[in-house]
C-alpha cells in the first residue's frame, strides 16, 4: 500500500525523463550527426557564449541573495524582502525578458527618459544595449529573473539552520555582522540551496526563452542553435538537433561538476582560511555595500520591465524619443481576446491541474515515507533530475513518447510534461514539511481511537495546510512559466500564454507580446495572493500552528 | 463613415456570396455537397506563421464564418516557421501516423512545399475540385508554380506578394533608392538606419534572393537547380552585402529576427526602412497605429521578387473534407475582398477579376492605391527551392557567427 504512491510518482515525474533521454541519445548517436554539428560555423562561440552567461549570471545572482537575505535577516524584513522578490519570482521568464528589451534597448524607455534633453539623441544611437555579442543583456536578465528564486529558496532555508544563534555567538567573538552571517551561516544556507543553485546554474547554461529576447543572434547561444535545428524541416538538421542536446547536456554536467568540485575544494579552503585568520574588520558591514545596492538594483529592475509591459502593450505609433506613446490604443488587448481567452484558459486549467495532481501525489508519498530520510532523499535526487539538466536532452525524446501514446498535441500531454517541473517543488515544499511535524500528534490521536485516515485530516492536514498553500502558489507559478515543454508536448495545438508570449516575441511583436506578458505576470500573482489571503484568514486565530 | 460602408458592403456581400455558392451546389455539383456533408463537424488544425496580429485576426474572422456556415471549426495552430508544422507531418510519417494526423491545412510555399511534395507527404490533388477554382487568375505565372515546381494541384494559391521596400518618408525626402546601387549608396552615407530580417527568416532570406536576381550576371541561371557553380553565381550578392553590412543597423552584427520585429524598429525610429513581401503592409500597420503615416513603399525598378502563397492539406489529415471547405471559402471572392482590405489585413488577392460578377468586383473597392503602398511594377520569379537553402547556409557561414 505504501509502495503504490511511491510508484505513481516515479512513473508520473521520472519515466518520462527515462524515456524521453533515451530516445535523444538514440537519436543524437550517430557519427554523421556529429560531424555536422562540429562542422557548425560558430558553434565554439555559440557553447562559449551559454557558458559563460550562465556561470557569471548564476554567480552574480548568488551573491546578490545571499547579501539580500542577510540584510533583511539583520533588520527583520523577511516579509518585506519576500514581497519585494515575488512580482520577478512569479513573472515568467519570457516577460522578463520582453521587459527588459523595452526598457534597455536604444528606444527603450531608459534612453527615451533621459533623451533629447540629457543625451541629445533625436535618433535613437545604434547601440547593441540589448542582444549584444558578449551576452552581458541575456546575463543580465538571468540575474534579474533568478535573484528573487534564490532569495525565497534562501529565505526557506533560514529556518533550518539556527541563523539567530550563530550570530549572537559571532558578535559575542567580536566579529561584525558581515563576517558573522558569512562565515557561520552563509554556508549552512547554501548548502541547503545546493540544488537549486544547479537548477539555476543548468537554466542559464540552455535555457531558450530568454536569449531569444536578449541574446546575441550572429551567433546565439548553443541552446537556441539546437532549438533551430529541431525545428528544421530538413532530416539531417534534426539529428544534428538531436547531437546537439547531447553536447548541451555535456556541457552542463562538465559546468555544474566543475563548480561543485570548485565550491568544495578552492573555495571552502579559502572560506576557512578566512573563517579563521582572527581578523575582525569592522568596516566591512551590510549596509554600505554595493551587493546591497545592486540586490535592489534587480529587484527594482524585475518590476520596471513589468511596468514597460504594461505601457507597450497599450501604447500605438511611438516615436523616439516620446517617453509615452503618442496615441494609446488597447487593440492589443481587445482585438486578440479570443486567442487570450484560449491560451488564458488553457494556462489556467493545466496550472492548476498540475498543482492539485503534485500537491496530491507528493502528500501520499510524504505521508508513506516520512520517517524514512534516507529513502526521500533518494527520491528527491530522482525528482531533480528534469530541474537540473537541460530540457532539450529529455523534451525530444518525450515528445516522440507522447507521439506513440497518441498524447502529443492533448491537454493530458501538456500536463503531464509539466508535472514533471511542478512535482519537485511540491516536494520541496511539502516532504520535509510533513517530515518536522512531531510524530507525537500521531500518536496520541491513534491512541484515543481515531482512525488513520481521520487523523490524516483532522490532525495531520490543518498542521500541513499552510505549506500546502506555499506549494500551491509555487506550483502553479512554475507550471504558467514553462515555455519549451509546453511547446514540446502541445504541438501548437494548446497553447498557453507562455508560448503565445514567446511566439510574439519572436515574431517581433512587442505589443501583443507584452500583452501576453503582462498577463503571464497577473495570473501567478493572483493566484498568490489568493493563496496568502486563504493563509492569514485561516491562521489570525492559530499562532502557534507551523509555518 | 467609409468604415461603416465598407462594413454594409462586406455584409452584403457575404449574403451574396452565400447565395450563389447554393445555386451552385443546385446546378448539380453532387461532389462538392458531398465534400461540404462529410464536413460537417469536424475539426481543421490550420498551422500558420503566426507572427502577425492582423492576419491572426483574419484567420479568426474565417473560422467564425465556416462554424457558422459550414459547421467547421477552424484552430490555428500558430507557429513561427512553417517547417515546424513540415517537421511534424514527416515525424509522424515516421512514426507510422498515416490516419489522424496533428495538422490538417497549412500556409506554405517554396522549399517546403518542395520537400513535402517530394516525400509525397501531400494529399491531393485537390486543388481543381474547389468550386471557386475557376475563379482563379489563370495569368499570374506564380500560381500554377511554386519557386519553379509545378503546383500540380497538391496546393490552393491563397494570396500573392511582391517583395516591397518601405522607407520613412520623413526621413528619406528625395525619391528613394531603386536599384542596388542606389540603395549601397543611401545605406554607406546613412549608417545603422538600414537592416534586414536575419536568414533563415523568410524574409530575409527572401531579401538575398532579390538582390541576387538584380546582381547576378544571370538571373535566368536561378530557375535552374543549384550545382557547382553556387560561388561563381552567388559571388556579386556577397560583394555587395559586405560593403553594405559595416554600414548596416548595428554594424551588421546584430539583425531583427523577423519583418514585424524590423517594423518595431521602424516605427520606434531605430530604422529608416521595413522590408516586407505584402506591398500593403504599411497601409495595414499605419491603419493600426503601428507605424506612422510617413511611410512610403517602393519597388527596385528592374522588377520585385514574387511569389503567391499557397493552402496545402498533408497526407495524414483526418479531416481532409473539412480542410478543403474552409480553403474553398477562403478563395471565395468575399473572404478575399476582405484579405486585400487594408482594414483586416491588406494581402492581394489571387482571383482574377475578369472572372468576377460586377457585384463581386466591387467588393474589392475602387482600386485606388493608398499613398504608403507602391505602384505595381515588373515582376521577378523565384529561383529554384534548392537555392533559397544554399543561400541560407551560405550567408550563416559568412556572416552568422563573428
Amino acid at each position: 500500500m505504501k509502495g503504490l504512491p511511491i510508484a505513481l510518482l516515479l512513473f508520473v515525474g521520472v519515466g518520462p525523463v527515462v524515456a524521453g533521454f533515451m530516445g535523444t541519445v538514440l537519436g543524437g548517436l550517430s557519427a554523421s550527426a556529429w560531424h555536422e554539428l562540429l562542422l557548425e560555423p560558430g558553434l565554439p562561440i555559440a557553447a562559449l557564449l551559454a557558458i559563460g552567461t550562465g556561470v557569471v549570471s548564476t554567480l552574480i545572482a548568488l551573491t546578490l541573495a545571499h547579501v539580500a537575505v542577510a540584510v533583511a535577516f539583520s533588520r527583520l524584513r523577511h516579509t518585506t524582502l519576500r514581497l519585494a522578490a515575488l512580482p520577478t519570482l512569479a513573472t515568467p521568464h519570457v516577460a522578463i525578458a520582453i521587459g527588459l528589451v523595452l526598457l534597455l534597448s536604444p528606444s527603450g524607455l531608459v534612453l527615451r527618459a533621459l533623451s533629447p534633453w540629457a543625451t541629445g539623441f533625436e535618433q535613437p544611437p545604434d547601440w547593441a544595449t540589448v542582444q549584444d555579442s558578449l551576452g552581458l543583456a541575456l546575463t543580465l536578465g538571468l540575474i534579474v529573473k533568478e535573484v528573487p528564486f534564490l532569495i525565497l529558496v534562501l529565505l526557506g532555508a533560514l529556518s533550518q539552520v539556527p541563523a539567530s544563534r550563530l550570530v549572537t555567538q559571532g558578535r559575542v567573538l567580536g566579529y561584525g555582522v558581515f563576517k558573522t552571517w558569512f562565515v557561520a551561516v552563509a554556508p549552512l544556507l547554501q548548502r541547503q540551496a545546493r540544488f537549486a543553485t544547479a537548477a539555476v546554474l543548468v537554466f542559464g547554461l540552455t535555457n531558450v526563452e530568454m536569449s531569444l529576447a536578449l541574446g546575441p543572434t550572429t551567433p546565439p547561444t548553443l541552446s537556441l542553435l539546437v532549438w533551430s535545428w529541431f525545428t528544421d524541416a530538413n532530416l539531417a538538421t534534426q539529428s544534428k538537433a538531436y547531437a546537439g542536446a547531447l553536447l548541451l547536456l555535456l556541457i552542463s554536467v562538465a559546468v555544474v561538476g566543475l563548480v561543485a568540485g570548485m565550491a568544495t575544494s578552492v573555495v571552502r579552503q579559502r572560506w576557512q582560511a578566512w573563517a579563521t585568520n582572527g581578523d575582525r574588520v569592522p568596516s566591512l558591514n551590510l549596509d554600505g555595500m554595493a551587493a546591497r545596492n545592486a540586490s535592489r538594483v534587480a529587484l527594482g529592475l524585475g518590476g520596471a520591465a513589468l511596468g514597460a509591459l504594461l505601457i507597450r502593450s497599450v501604447g500605438g505609433t511611438w516615436r523616439f524619443p516620446s517617453v509615452w506613446p503618442a496615441q494609446l490604443s488597447i487593440a492589443a488587448w481587445t482585438q486578440g481576446i479570443s486567442d487570450m481567452q484560449r491560451a488564458v484558459t488553457a494556462s489556467v486549467t493545466v496550472g492548476l491541474a498540475a498543482t492539485v495532481i503534485a500537491i496530491g501525489i507528493v502528500l501520499a508519498v510524504a505521508e508513506a515515507l516520512h520517517d524514512s530520510p534516507l529513502a526521500r532523499r533518494r527520491l528527491a535526487v530522482l525528482l531533480f533530475i528534469p530541474l537540473v539538466i537541460p530540457q532539450m536532452a529529455f523534451l525530444f525524446g518525450m515528445q516522440t513518447m507522447l507521439l506513440r501514446l497518441h498524447l502529443d498535441g492533448t491537454w493530458c500531454g501538456v500536463l503531464w510534461s509539466h508535472l514533471l517541473f511542478v512535482l519537485p517543488y511540491a516536494w520541496v515544499v511539502l516532504a520535509e514539511a510533513r517530515a518536522q511535524l512531531s510524530p507525537g500528534y500521531r500518536i496520541v490521536s491513534r491512541t484515543l481511537g481515531a482512525g488513520p485516515v481521520t487523523t490524516w485530516v483532522r490532525i495531520l492536514l490543518p498542521q500541513l495546510l499552510r505549506s500546502i498553500l506555499i506549494a500551491a502558489g509555487l506550483c502553479f507559478a512554475v507550471s504558467m512559466a514553462l515555455y519549451l515543454p509546453t511547446q514540446f508536448a502541445g504541438g501548437g495545438r494548446i497553447v498557453t500564454v507562455t508560448t503565445e508570449a514567446a511566439v510574439a516575441m519572436s515574431s517581433g511583436d512587442l505589443r501583443s507580446a507584452a500583452s501576453y506578458g503582462v498577463m503571464q505576470a497577473l495570473l501567478p500573482l493572483a493566484v498568490f495572493a489568493v493563496t496568502a489571503g486563504v493563509s492569514r484568514r485561516l491562521f489570525t486565530h492559530r499562532q502557534g500552528m507551523p509555518t | 463613415m467609409r468604415s461603416l460602408l465598407r462594413h454594409w458592403r462586406t455584409t452584403a456581400f457575404l449574403a451574396c456570396a452565400a447565395l450563389c455558392q447554393t445555386a451552385g451546389a443546385a446546378q448539380g455539383n453532387v461532389d462538392w455537397a458531398s465534400v461540404e456533408k462529410a464536413a460537417r463537424g469536424q475539426t481543421v488544425y490550420f498551422d500558420a506563421w503566426g507572427g502577425d496580429a492582423a492576419i491572426n485576426r483574419y484567420i479568426a474572422w474565417a473560422g467564425d464564418v465556416v462554424q457558422r456556415r459550414y459547421g467547421v471549426k477552424l484552430v490555428l495552430v500558430k507557429v513561427t516557421d512553417i517547417a515546424e508544422a513540415v517537421t511534424r507531418v514527416q515525424a509522424e510519417k515516421a512514426a507510422g501516423r498515416t490516419t489522424g494526423g496533428s495538422v490538417d491545412l497549412m500556409w506554405i510555399n517554396g522549399e517546403n512545399f518542395a520537400s513535402l511534395k517530394a516525400a509525397g507527404l501531400l494529399y491531393g490533388p485537390w486543388v481543381d475540385s474547389l468550386p471557386h477554382a475557376r475563379l482563379l487568375d489563370a495569368s499570374d505565372p506564380t500560381q500554377r508554380t511554386d519557386f519553379t515546381l509545378p503546383t500540380a494541384g497538391l496546393e490552393m494559391p491563397w494570396g500573392g506578394a511582391r517583395f516591397t521596400l518601405f522607407y520613412d518618408g520623413a526621413a528619406i525626402k528625395t525619391s528613394p533608392p531603386r536599384d542596388p546601387q542606389a540603395l549601397l549608396a543611401w545605406i554607406r552615407a546613412h549608417p545603422a538606419r538600414f537592416t534586414y530580417p536575419q536568414p533563415p527568416d523568410f524574409i530575409g532570406t527572401s531579401f538575398l534572393k532579390q538582390m541576387l536576381l538584380l546582381l547576378a550576371a544571370d538571373a535566368a541561371r536561378l530557375q535552374q537547380p543549384v550545382s557547382s557553380d553556387f560561388d561563381v553565381v552567388t559571388q556579386p550578392l556577397w560583394t555587395w552585402l559586405d560593403a553594405a553590412h559595416p554600414h548596416l543597423w548595428r554594424s551588421g552584427r546584430a539583425f531583427p529576427r523577423s519583418s514585424p520585429e524590423q517594423r518595431r524598429l521602424l516605427g520606434d525610429g531605430e530604422v529608416d526602412w521595413l522590408l516586407a513581401f505584402n506591398p500593403s503592409e504599411a497601409a495595414r500597420a499605419i491603419r493600426a497605429r503601428e507605424l506612422p503615416d510617413s511611410i512610403r513603399g517602393v519597388h527596385f525598378a528592374q522588377g520585385a521578387l514574387g511569389n503567391s502563397h499557397f493552402l496545402a492539406i498533408p497526407f495524414n489529415s483526418s479531416a481532409s473534407a473539412a480542410a478543403r471547405v474552409v480553403a474553398n471559402f477562403l478563395l471565395s471572392p468575399a473572404a478575399q475582398a476582405r484579405k486585400s482590405d487594408i482594414a483586416h489585413w491588406g494581402d492581394p488577392t489571387v482571383l482574377a477579376m475578369a472572372a468576377l460578377t460586377p457585384a463581386e468586383r466591387a467588393l474589392f473597392g475602387t482600386g485606388g492605391r493608398d499613398a504608403a503602398s507602391p505602384a505595381p511594377g515588373p515582376l521577378l520569379l523565384e529561383p529554384h527551392p534548392s537555392w533559397t537553402p544554399a543561400l541560407e547556409r551560405a550567408w550563416s557561414l559568412r556572416y552568422g557567427a563573428r
